[in-house]
């Protein structure tokens, strides 16, 4: 039998534990999409893998903090599906890949981040202009725009940050005004 | 411990913020749930065992605050899951009971003989003492010699126990027998 003070610890850690076990489940969620940037045709595995664990990290990370945090890499999750999928897509549909090099992937990448942009500036669920929310739905954004980007090179991630920036930035700007 | 509208009304509201992730929100509704949880238990279960399951429905309690459906009764939700606690905890006992007797009962068949056996057994006793004490003092004595397994050797006293045995056939037979 605990005091009063032990019950309250117990009960913290109880809690605690609780919501990492939701988060991880919440994350291994996520992965079987993630692991779809493992079909493009010039992928390195370590660096696939390295950038999925960075997503699965993020949104475990955010659910379990919850609150801004949590509703922000939901949003980041829709977006992020744009520049996770929009490339392989790309590549899935008109084959331009050497052993090395594919060459319209970046624009696909860009594509895929304005979409993304987009949907993150424009997301219908509930609002939040909290720094958690922006720091989890860029976080988990760009997370994902690496995982379906990153096999692109230096040219694909510039690509995924201009149309992130594109994407976004004009919605937020318009509607603070 | 009863609340009111406006009390039940503040734990929805912590409890919803502790589900959004609020941790804020956890030391006023430990403070608030607890004497709640407690006083649910000791309702259902006796002194002693009470206040261990309702710290186990308390953990539960938090452990599951994240579940909480915003659109449902906070105060309903918490009792339910103290009060399923409580059950639990009742069953378990109950079944533990179940299980002690079980255990006692079968121990005791493999140790001893059944409560029937033990009785015939008794009640022969008891009739073989009155036939033994219409026999003279010397058969009783080689009869018991006999069945206790201290029997002397030689023939002698064979054939005194074999005339004892006889006696006591007889002695039974005239009780006993039809």
């Amino acid at each position: 039998m605990w005091t009063d003070a032990q019950l309250a610890r117990e009960a913290r850690w109880a809690y605690e534990r609780a919501r990492l076990r939701r988060a991880s489940a919440q994350a291994l969620l996520v992965a079987p999409v993630g692991a779809l940037a493992f079909l493009h045709c010039a992928s390195s595995f370590r660096w696939n893998a390295a950038a999925l664990g960075l997503v699965l990290a993020f949104v475990a990370v955010c659910a379990w903090a919850g609150r801004d945090w949590a509703r922000g890499m939901r949003a980041a999750l829709l977006a992020g599906l744009a520049p996770l999928l929009v490339p392989l897509a790309a590549e899935l549909l008109g084959h331009a890949c050497t052993a090395t090099t594919c060459y319209y992937v970046p624009g696909a990448c860009l594509l895929g981040g304005l979409l993304g942009g987009l949907v993150l500036a424009g997301y219908p669920g509930r609002r939040s202009d909290t720094r958690a929310y922006a720091l989890a739905a860029l976080g988990v954004t760009v997370a994902c725009g690496l995982v379906g980007c990153l096999f692109a090179g230096l040219g694909g991630l510039a690509g995924l940050a201009l149309g992130l920036t594109l994407g976004s930035v004009p919605v937020l700007v318009l509607r603070r005004v | 411990m009863p609340l009111s509208p406006a009390e039940r009304q503040e734990l929805h509201a912590q409890l919803c913020a502790l589900a959004d992730g609020e941790r804020a929100a956890f030391a006023p509704l430990f403070t608030r749930l607890w004497p709640v949880v407690r006083g649910c238990v000791a309702a259902r279960l006796p002194a002693g065992e009470a206040e261990d399951v309702a710290q186990q429905a308390l953990l539960k309690v938090f452990a599951r605050a994240s579940e909480f459906d915003p659109a449902r009764d906070a105060l309903a939700w918490v009792l339910g899951v103290a009060i399923w606690e409580a059950r639990t905890a009742r069953r378990r006992r109950e079944r533990r009971r179940e299980d002690g007797l079980a255990t006692s009962l079968e121990e005791r068949s493999i140790s001893g003989p059944s409560p029937e056996d033990s009785a015939i057994a008794q009640d022969l006793r008891a009739a073989l003492e009155q036939v033994l004490g219409t026999l003279r003092p010397g058969d009783v004595e080689a009869l018991r010699a006999f069945a206790e397994e201290r029997r002397p050797r030689g023939a002698a006293f064979r054939k005194r126990l074999e005339r004892a045995l006889g006696r006591l056939r007889l002695a039974w037979g005239a009780r006993h027998v039809d």
